[in-house]
């Protein structure tokens, strides 16, 4: 139950992270790709504002060399790379940087990138890097004539800027994503607690007490529906439960009355010394048969009011000497089979419980010990402490119970051994009611075993209640 | 002494007035909770043996209304109900014991008897068999004056074979009583033989507990 909720926790996860992170991504990409675009729109506007600033003037003065005027007008141009040509695409005016090589005009409003040699100092292996310019190209007119001012600067600044920009951003990624994880592992733990809880509480209910129910909450959200459906669902099925319980109870009763005359009238018939030996032995075999029957009405009748009425009579006593006190019984059972008896019994273990329903329990279990032991075997009770709980174990030399069976001994009318289950004379109830009292006491109980060595029952009780 | 059965089943009504006939009681019965009031109201009964479940007027009523009409014959119920809860409320409502159906004649006869025996004050707590003398208030045996110890089992097994006096016991029966209905009968009844085997070594040679075969046993009646 546990790794399937983590599973959900984990796929919620994912998921919110995922879709996080496409949108985050997706967020980013476009805050870098326009804040790229904008830096280069602002240098095309400063390479424009500066070429227009100095050639302002130069509308006024329309005669002279050109080439001179450019030369002085764009005094700039140690660090730009300009190339001046008339109408008719005569190359008028150069910088010093633009004598290595040409750029081609590209078309559009825009400036664009251009990779070009610049006369440099070369580098350490005595090559010229490529030098990565934004070259724009302006119309200008000098009097009649236009020009074409095709104007380039280096970009490398720029091109940090840009690379800082992206580190930043995948930085904030990269932060973003743990950041995501993190919140969506409480926030996923936050959404799933009430359903978590109501997880918690199914299960109680279902092992132990159906009629307890799912509190409500006050918001009538879906959890409130689930919780209610839950509840119904429970409520139906403490019906059948209880239904089902009452038939069993209802003809086991109604099986007493007609028990009752035929004990009573074959007790008579027994009574009588005047009948034939044969026929004396036919009604002892059909005495055993109902006592048989009869017994097994009475457990019947016994864990459907261990089941129905869950009424416990509280006294404080000692488990030890509750414990010793069965033993005492059984005395003369395992004598009469050789069977040893080793007791860890340390005196003490006040418990408040049932006294006569918790000696039942031990009954029982010391006589499946028997039961399903060989002679010569042995049986090791013990009762110890273990946070909070009194622990009692019977360990037993028996054949042991096969593995498959284990999950099943503790039902009703469950036998390993079908075929042998009339030699041992049990009912098949004995485990069930142990089951039953012991979950009466809000205790466990549970069965290990070795089949063809030992048998182990222990139950545990809590000792504070 | 004089009993009065109160069941409203006439198949138990006959069996329990076999039984108790067998044993030199007079036997009176009743089927319902009106005719038992009328009979209980107009005669001196030694015993009533009471169902709680009657028609008309059921068990439990039944009791507190003769325990209030200041009747104090001693009662044991039957009843097919056994749960510590109703047993406290029959107990608290007058009845002297309580026997859960289904139960053996032995058994009730052993109850019988004790009830007899304890409400009536001119009777000694003795119980005798031969030179074999049963003391029911201090637990003690003695044969021919002499004290025999006895465990717990062993007493409670011949005291339950004299309260049948004349008839015969079955291991079952016998296990049933000694151990209570907690313990597997079945199993139990194989160790009564063992216990019988000690109690006649102790009682000696003259321990009136005769053997019957495949049945159990049996303390007879003096002629």
């Amino acid at each position: 139950m546990r790794s399937r909720q983590l599973k959900i926790r984990h796929k919620i996860i994912l998921w919110i992270t995922s879709v996080g992170l496409i949108v985050t991504m997706f967020f980013a990409g476009y805050t870098l790709h326009e804040s790229i675009e904008l830096s280069y729109e602002i240098m095309d506007e400063d390479l424009k504002s500066d070429v227009q600033e100095d050639l302002k003037s130069l509308e006024m003065e329309p005669h002279g060399r050109i080439a001179e005027v450019f030369d002085t007008l764009l005094d700039f141009d140690e660090s730009h790379w300009i190339k001046v040509f008339d109408d008719q695409m005569n190359l008028v005016y150069s910088s010093t940087l633009s004598g290595t090589a040409d750029i081609p005009f590209e078309e559009g409003d825009s400036g664009y990138n251009y990779q070009i040699q610049l006369p440099r100092p070369a580098g350490d292996d005595g090559r010229q890097p490529l030098t990565v310019v934004r070259v724009n190209v302006f119309d200008i007119q000098i009097g009649d004539r236009s020009y074409k001012i095709q104007i380039a600067k280096d970009i490398k600044r720029l091109e940090k800027e840009v690379d800082e920009l992206v580190s930043i951003v995948v930085v904030g990624f990269l932060l973003a994503s743990v950041l995501l994880i993190v919140l969506s592992y409480f926030l996923t733990g936050k959404i799933l607690e009430p359903i978590i809880n109501i997880n918690r509480l199914t299960g109680e209910i279902s092992a132990t007490r159906l009629n307890r129910r799912i509190p409500l909450g006050k918001s009538k959200d879906e959890i409130y529906i689930l919780s209610q459906s839950l509840n119904s669902m429970f409520d139906r099925l403490q019906q059948a439960f209880d239904m089902q319980k009452q038939f069993t109870a209802d003809a086991a009763h109604e099986l007493k009355t007609p028990i009752t005359m035929l004990h009573l009238f074959m007790d008579q018939s027994l009574a009588r010394q005047d009948l034939p030996q044969d026929y004396i032995r036919q009604l002892l075999s059909q005495m055993d048969i109902l006592r048989r029957m009869r017994r097994m009405v009475k457990q019947l009748l016994d864990l459907s009011a261990l089941d129905l009425k869950e009424h416990l009579q509280l006294e404080v006593f000692e488990l030890s000497s509750m414990l010793h006190q069965v033993l005492e019984d059984f005395d003369i059972v395992f004598s009469s089979r050789n069977i040893s008896l080793e007791t860890g019994i340390p005196p003490g273990y006040p418990y408040r419980g049932d006294r006569d329903k918790l000696s039942r329990m031990f009954i029982n279990l010391i006589d499946n010990a028997v039961k399903y032991n060989q002679d010569g075997g042995k049986i090791v009770v013990k009762l110890a402490e273990k946070n909070g709980w009194a622990c009692i174990s019977v360990w037993n030399s028996g054949p042991g119970i096969p593995d498959e069976d284990l999950p099943h001994v503790f039902d009703t009318f469950f036998r390993v051994d079908k075929s042998r289950s009339k030699t041992y004379g049990g009912s098949g109830l004995g485990l069930a009611i142990v089951k039953s009292i012991v979950q009466l006491h809000r205790g466990t109980v549970s069965m290990e075993s070795q089949a063809g060595h030992w048998c182990l029952v222990t139950v545990h009780l809590p000792l504070n209640q | 002494m004089k009993i009065l059965i109160v069941d409203d089943e006439p198949e138990i009504i006959h069996q329990l007035k076999n039984a108790l006939e067998c044993q030199l009681y007079m036997v009176d019965t009743a089927l319902d909770g009106e005719e038992a009031l009328d009979k209980i109201f107009d005669n001196a009964y030694d015993l009533i043996l009471l169902d709680i479940m009657l028609p008309k007027v059921d068990g439990l009523t039944l009791l507190s209304e003769i325990r209030k009409g200041n009747i104090t014959t001693p009662v044991l119920m039957l009843t097919a109900r056994d749960s510590v809860e109703d047993k406290i409320k029959g107990l608290d409502s007058g009845a002297d014991d309580y026997l859960a159906k289904p139960f053996s004649i032995a058994e009730l006869m052993a109850r019988t008897r004790s009830i007899l025996r304890r409400i009536s004050e001119n009777r000694a707590t003795l119980l005798t068999v031969g030179d074999i003398a049963l003391d029911t208030v201090s637990r003690k045996i003695t044969v021919k004056e002499t004290p025999v110890d006895m465990t717990l089992k062993e007493f409670s097994i011949f005291e339950f074979l004299i309260y049948n006096k004349g008839r015969v016991v079955s291991r079952f029966d016998l296990a049933e009583h000694v151990w209570g209905n907690d313990f597997d009968p079945f199993s139990m009844s194989n160790f009564i033989d063992v216990h019988i085997k000690n109690i006649r070594k102790k009682l000696g040679d003259d321990n009136h507990i005769r053997t019957v075969r495949g049945i159990g046993f049996i303390i007879d009646r003096e002629q």
